[in-house]
């Protein structure tokens, strides 16, 4: 390779490192056809390039040309992993990313994407534990490896340990946004809601093109939102049942009432301590998002009839606010709750 | 540097001689030990394949000087004043020539050298914000922001405003923020240097840091200047996003220079853009570096209507009403005004192809290329949004949040 081809190559890898996918890509087609002499680093880089612009076909494409090159390059058989991976061949990506490790059993990278692979085959579990701990065990420093680690712990159920190294990555690598998305998915299945929202919300600001943790932080809104939803409904028939209990006794302490309220903030004293506080930061982006604002309607039109009913004796007012809160008895998000999406790559492994 | 690792570079070049790249480092190492005229060898081999290389030019001067060293074989020259045996007058000649030839080895003192021409386009703007139609609300910001504090260095003073700091321009891609750059430049009455990645992005290892520094130099030489960093997000890109630790120090290099702008030289002004803003550097954007921000939007109607004027006239059309087009293009940016265009006048040459009659671009025409380009920017407001209703903890975009939500998107 003369000297501006090597040139080319370094520009080309610059870019990718600042994400400019198809800016590079233009470089490394434009030294192509000025006729440099194609080299495997060449063709890897081409495949960078081809997976950060989301193309499986076209990365795929890439490393067979490098390995047609230099059949022995670990880098491409790599690459040639994760590109079988991003179209769900994964026996053929888990060939693929043993062979990488053959080729360079020191290079923790390799290990890492093993276990990567197994983390992303569904239904396995414990697979993908040995190399991820290989990996670690190569490059202790390695923020990359730790969350990798991590991924193989969550997939093998061990959410403790999971939790303890993307903490090590973030440790390591404060603004690893995939480390925080994955702690939010962790927390999220430990019902800790708001701890959730903050990690989501986090990972957003760090990387503000994520789709995956962007729709994580609305699935766990919309969680929180249910969640205060049915509280305030609770709250709303203890204080009906007490209140209808009141206008039948003729008292004229409302006992029934009061009982009625204090369930109520008992039930809430339940919510803050199953979701967590709501700061007025995590309120406000809330109430930011559209799809999100309306939510806020039934557990609003729930806390006004609750007022209403401590207020008034109950009658025929109570009795069509009821017909109301069973309109809202069917939270329309309910069907659509999903499960929150890990994050399967860091993206900054070369 | 030992003589055997030089003995077995130039082995090794001596089995790829066509591998510049690692002449090179076999010249660099013999400059290094002062075997300036082996390296000669080596760096006249790379510049007859390759001439524009810098590297080796560099080498080459330094090569050239140090090459002088005294070779026990030849006998020194006895000044450049003595007449020789073959009675030619070195002296006379030069004290003819005088001033008019340059110096042939500059040996690094090139840098700073006003006789060199810079290796980067100073340019004097002459645009005006006066001719960046609309963007009114634009305009008022950047007077308060920036023009008015630059125009004032009494009330500056007085008011104890200080000159440092630049102002990063944002907003969705293709919307003018390099024109409105340029608009600046020329309301300073500033020369004008627009840098973008290409010129400081260098394959060697501080080769980039040293172009960036170079630029600033530029710059100082050139006072009253405006640089104009475009697409910062890629020259000054979050630290932790890189891998590249060359890319690292480009980083720090800009830093380095934007703290030295103000303190060492009055007359810099430095602008920056990105269609990115979140993935600029943290340390870049704390006061005294780029702590202004404005946002540059999709044209408006005005605006809209003098783009589409721009580009419609020189070429052939009829009964198109700017006005009405303008209206029915709120979103698009300035790229995209310039495609709808090109779509029209395209649809016109096309049909003036198949029919054999040259006919002029009509409103029928651009109301067809309005069905083909919509907006471009959709993306770029995908992310905006996030950024807006997620990571605007210190209303750094604020502004950005007022413009969303006027568009109804939060």
């Amino acid at each position: 390779m003369n000297d501006s081809g090597a040139a080319d190559l370094a520009r080309a890898e610059a870019l990718i490192d600042l994400r400019r996918f198809a800016d590079a890509k233009v470089i490394l087609a434009a030294a192509g056809s000025r006729g440099a002499a194609p080299t495997s680093r060449g063709w890897c880089l081409m495949a960078q390039c081809e997976l950060g612009l989301g193309s499986g076909a076209g990365s795929l494409w890439a490393t067979e040309q490098a390995l047609r090159l230099d059949p022995e390059s670990e880098w491409a058989h790599r690459l040639r992993a994760n590109a079988l991976m991003l179209q769900q061949r994964y026996r053929e990506a888990q060939l693929a990313a043993e062979e990488s490790v053959r080729l360079a059993p020191w290079n923790y990278q390799g290990h890492a994407s093993l276990a990567s692979v197994h983390a992303g085959i569904p239904g396995r579990t414990l697979a993908g534990l040995a190399p991820a701990e290989r990996a670690v065990e190569l490059a202790p420093h390695a923020a990359e490896a730790h969350f990798i680690h991590g991924l193989a712990l969550a997939r093998a159920g061990r959410r403790r340990k999971a939790r303890q190294a993307y903490r090590r990555a973030l440790e390591l690598e404060p603004d690893h946004a995939s480390a925080r998305n994955n702690l939010g998915v962790l927390a999220l299945s430990a019902g800790r809601t708001t701890l959730a929202s903050d990690h989501f919300t986090a990972s957003v600001q760090l990387d503000p093109r994520s789709r995956l943790a962007t729709s994580n932080l609305m699935l766990v809104y919309r969680v929180l939102l249910a969640r205060l939803s049915l509280v305030m409904r609770l709250t709303f028939f203890a204080v009906l049942v007490g209140s209808a209990d009141d206008s039948n006794s003729n008292a004229t302490w409302p006992v029934g009432r009061l009982v009625g309220v204090g369930t109520g903030l008992v039930l809430v004293a339940a919510f803050v301590a199953w979701s967590g506080f709501l700061n007025s930061e995590q309120l406000r982006s809330m109430w930011r998002v559209p799809s999100i604002r309306w939510l806020f309607v039934p557990p609003a039109i729930m806390i006004v009839a609750i007022v209403i009913l401590v207020l008034l004796p109950v009658s025929l007012l109570g009795w069509g606010v009821v017909l109301l809160l069973l309109i809202y008895s069917v939270d329309p998000y309910a069907r659509r709750r999903s499960k929150a999406l890990t994050q399967q790559s860091g993206g900054k492994g070369r | 540097m030992s003589d055997a690792l030089i003995a077995s570079l130039a082995a090794a070049v001596e089995r790829a001689p066509d591998d510049l790249a690692l002449r090179l480092h076999l010249a660099e190492q013999l400059v290094a030990v002062s075997r300036g005229a082996e390296a000669i060898t080596h760096l006249g081999t790379v510049l007859a394949q390759d001439p524009t290389s810098a590297k080796a030019r560099e080498l080459m001067a330094r090569a050239m000087g140090v090459g002088t060293a005294p070779n026990p074989d030849v006998a020194a020259p006895s000044g450049p004043t003595a007449t020789p045996a073959g009675g030619f007058d070195w002296g006379t000649a030069e004290a003819d020539l005088g001033a008019d030839v340059p110096p042939m080895f500059v040996d690094g003192a090139a840098e700073g050298d006003e006789s060199m021409p810079d290796p980067y386009d100073v340019e004097a703007s002459t645009i005006r914000l006066a001719d960046v139609g609309g963007m009114v609300d634009v305009k008022k910001r950047l007077e308060a922001a920036f023009l008015a504090p630059m125009r004032n260095p009494e009330l500056r003073a007085l008011y104890g405003k200080s000159m440092r700091g630049g102002l990063l321009l944002y907003g969705p891609p293709g919307c003018g923020k390099t024109f409105i750059a340029r608009a600046v430049a020329g309301e300073l009455g500033a020369k004008f240097l627009a840098v973008s990645l290409a010129d400081v992005l260098d394959m060697y290892i501080g080769q980039s840091e040293r172009n960036l520094h170079e630029i600033f130099e530029i710059a100082r030489r050139n006072a009253p200047c405006v640089i104009f960093l475009d697409e910062v997000d890629a020259i000054g890109q979050k630290r932790s996003q890189l891998r590249n630790s060359a890319m690292r120090g480009t980083v720090n290099q800009l830093l380095t220079e934007l703290d030295s702008a103000g303190a060492q030289n009055d007359g810099v002004f430095v602008l920056a853009a990105t269609n990115h803003p979140w993935d600029v550097d943290v340390a870049l954007r704390r006061p005294g570096r780029f702590d202004r921000t404005l946002l540059v939007l999709p044209p408006d109607e005005p605006a809209r209507e003098s783009i589409l004027r721009y580009h419609l006239k020189d070429r052939p059309v009829a009964g198109i009403d700017t006005g009405k087009i303008a209206r029915r293009t709120d979103g698009y940016s300035g790229a995209d005004l310039a495609h709808l265009a090109d779509t029209a006048a395209e649809r016109a040459m096309l049909d003036s192809v198949e029919t054999g009659t040259v006919r002029m671009i009509g409103m029928a025409d651009v109301e067809a290329a309005l069905n083909e380009v919509r907006p471009s920017i959709g993306p770029w407001l995908d992310t905006a949004r996030n950024v807006a209703m997620f990571a605007n903890t210190s209303g750094e975009y604020d502004d950005l949040l007022q413009y969303l939500k006027k568009r109804k998107l939060v």
